[in-house]
């Protein structure tokens, strides 16, 4: 499975982006700067977390009219895998990839923080490996993951099985509409999440929960 | 936000900043605009 990990100007999470993948057997990545637009040479995007352009106008606006993202709606609509973290959910939100927006948090604070997230779509290529209900530990680090669609959209995604993670209605740290924290698209091919599983793949990092995704996303690309 | 196009033409300044407006400027999920012509 050969992983493109965009990068941005201002990504800065590609690094362990890239590493991540390299944890998997069978899994290569390459980084990809954000002004090449030939793609068709991967299996699966990776759109990585950081403060593209500064979160100039809105945190991913710029980078979601960007070069790259023509091909990358390209390969979302042939099919492929596309995975979108933190800034990276921001950036297909803005390029219309994924619906509804990522609001500043209510407390209106960055949090930098390790919270429970529960699993509530397992059936998709990203989490197959992990059952519903399940809880994860993964670490947050965001102050605009306040997700936020109107009520017909809400009824739309949760009839489609759209809401891939969320938070704890009890742990909902930044006021997330129904604690909305992952969302697919209605292929399941594009998913976009605010906490950070490429920062839990190893047991020094605290919580290796991170790593069921990406073995979820070989296995469905080697099925 | 305010900005200088290089038109006298207003009917041609509204159509870009409108597509301006649509594509980038504005976030339709959460916010509307309107669009205000002044000559500089």
């Amino acid at each position: 499975m050969h992983c493109a990990v965009l990068v941005f100007p201002g990504s800065n999470c590609d690094n362990d982006l890239y590493k991540a993948i390299l944890q998997i057997k069978r899994a290569t990545a390459e980084y990809v700067w954000h002004t090449d637009t030939d793609l068709d040479r991967f299996d699966v995007l990776l759109i990585p977390g950081g403060f593209t352009y500064g979160d100039y106008l809105r945190p991913g606006a710029l980078a979601g009219v960007s070069p790259v993202i023509a091909s990358v709606k390209k390969a979302a609509n042939s099919g492929k895998l596309i995975l979108g973290i933190c800034n990276g959910f921001q950036i297909l939100i803005e390029a219309g990839l994924l619906p509804g927006a990522l609001l500043p948090n209510q407390s209106l604070q960055f949090i930098c923080d390790v919270v429970p997230v529960k699993v509530v779509q397992s059936e998709s290529p990203f989490t197959a490996r992990y059952q519903r209900d399940d809880i994860l530990r993964l670490p947050i680090a965001h102050g605009s993951g306040n997700y936020y669609c109107d009520e017909i959209t809400h009824e739309e995604l949760e009839s489609n099985g759209q809401i891939a993670f969320s938070f704890p209605p009890e742990n909902n740290p930044n006021g997330s509409v129904a604690g909305i924290t992952g969302l697919l698209n209605e292929q399941r091919n594009v998913l976009g999440m605010m906490p950070h599983p490429e920062r839990a793949v190893k047991t020094w990092l605290g919580s290796t929960d991170g790593l069921g995704l990406f073995q979820s996303m070989l296995e469905h690309h080697t099925a | 936000m305010e900005m200088i196009l290089p038109t006298e033409d207003r009917e041609m300044a509204r159509t870009q900043l409108k597509e301006m407006a649509e594509k980038l400027l504005a976030n339709p999920v959460i916010e509307d605009f309107q669009i205000h012509i002044k000559e500089a």
